[in-house]
């Protein structure tokens, strides 16, 4: 008796699970799952999610099982349910990650890690006042840069000077303010 | 043995518990008698509002013929479509949709070729509310059958799906009123009021495609 392939087995397994037999339909619920557990963690990042959608999966099969045909290959049919359920799953996490958008007043934690606490602006005055030495100009061109986010482009179309000498002045500055300031 | 195989483990043993023999379902079944039941709705439809006084003039021009062939052909194409959409290896079966978009692109195109001929498309001096509230009556019900068809599928082409069953109802429409409508002299007016309605009525129920196939 020749043996039969991964596709082929399951193709018979499912076969015999649309007559009802149960161990048959184990058996290909239990092949099927690292299978489909490897496919669908090369798309996703997080573990647990991919855990997750492999058992979404299998519910899959299992409610959709009456539309496999024997006469037709198990692999695509197999394939569509995991790549459904994957941009399912997709869908719905891209939608999530645009509920969580919130402001950083709402998010305290966030903030005392991110943002410098406005209670100590000792550090920031020191900025302000070593940044007093430089000349005007090189102030301006800093404080655009560094501090407004304005890019070299903008700065240097405003102030009428070449982009990559404005480049130079902000990197001056911003050496010789670390070195007043360490 | 770790928590995430425990779970599966659990589960694999519960959808077991659940299984039941079932017959594999066929494609062409039961679209079969979506049509059957259609085409019967749509001949009580013409036995209730009467057939055209010019239908026999009618059929002999070859460009009646030639619209009646491509909106039978639209029907059949799109219908077979719609339910290979509702299998989730659909996508084997592509080229079902390849037909039914041009067979309905055709249509589109002959529409408006008629309606430039007949001298211009005038949206607003060939619409009329009744006409067109009829011919959402006539279509609602195959259409409510073909979505409700769908529902029960296994689709992972949502939107495909609308697309399809939304082309087989308004061709299927369009040879009920084409044969029953006494005003309509025009290709212009048939469009603006049995095609046009339908399809924008589609297109908004597409929009929740993915939420009423989801299974």
């Amino acid at each position: 008796m020749t043996k039969l392939s991964d596709t082929e087995q399951w193709q018979e397994w499912a076969i015999q699970a649309q007559k009802g037999d149960k161990r048959a339909y184990s058996s290909l619920l239990k092949a099927l799952y690292p299978y489909i557990r490897n496919v669908v963690y090369k798309g996703l990042s997080n573990n647990d999610a991919a855990e997750d959608v492999a058992q979404e999966v299998l519910i899959s099969i299992h409610k959709s099982l009456n539309s496999y045909a024997p006469e037709r290959p198990f692999k695509p049919w197999l394939m569509s349910i995991i790549n459904y359920r994957k941009m399912d799953y997709l869908r719905k996490y891209y939608a999530q990650r645009q509920d969580m958008t919130s402001t950083t007043e709402a998010n305290p934690e966030f903030m005392s890690d991110n943002v410098t606490n406005p209670t100590h602006l000792g550090e920031l005055k020191d900025i302000e006042g070593a940044l007093a030495k430089f000349p005007t100009k090189q102030q301006d061109i800093f404080r655009k840069i560094k501090i407004e986010g304005y890019t070299a482009e903008e700065v240097a179309s405003q102030m009428d000077m070449k982009e990559s000498a404005v480049k130079v002045s902000a990197h001056r500055t911003m050496k010789k303010l670390q070195g007043m300031l360490k | 043995m770790s928590d995430s195989e425990k779970n599966t483990d659990d589960l694999i043993g519960h959808l077991c518990g659940d299984l039941k023999p079932m017959s594999p379902r066929c494609p062409y079944r039961r679209i079969s008698i979506w049509l059957i039941l259609s085409v019967g709705y749509i001949v009580g439809v013409i036995y209730y509002l009467g057939l055209q006084v010019n239908l026999l003039d009618y059929l002999t021009r070859a460009t009646f013929i030639f619209e009646m062939g491509m909106a039978i052909a639209i029907l059949i194409s799109a219908a077979l479509a719609s339910s290979w959409l509702s299998f989730p290896d659909c996508i084997q079966r592509d080229w079902m949709k390849t037909i039914t978009v041009t067979l309905f692109s055709v249509f589109l195109f002959w529409i408006l070729a008629s309606g430039i001929e007949e001298g211009g498309m005038s949206v607003r001096s060939n619409f009329f509310l009744s006409s067109c509230s009829r011919g959402i009556v006539v279509e609602a019900i195959p259409f409510i059958a073909l979505i409700f068809m769908t529902m029960k599928g296994n689709t992972t082409q949502p939107y495909w799906s609308m697309a399809m069953s939304v082309m087989a109802v308004s061709s299927l429409g369009w040879i009920g009123l084409r044969l029953t409508c006494p005003m309509y002299e025009s290709m212009t007016y048939g469009f603006i009021n049995y095609l046009l309605p339908f399809c924008i009525l589609g297109v908004v129920l597409g929009l929740f495609a993915r939420k009423l196939f989801k299974w």
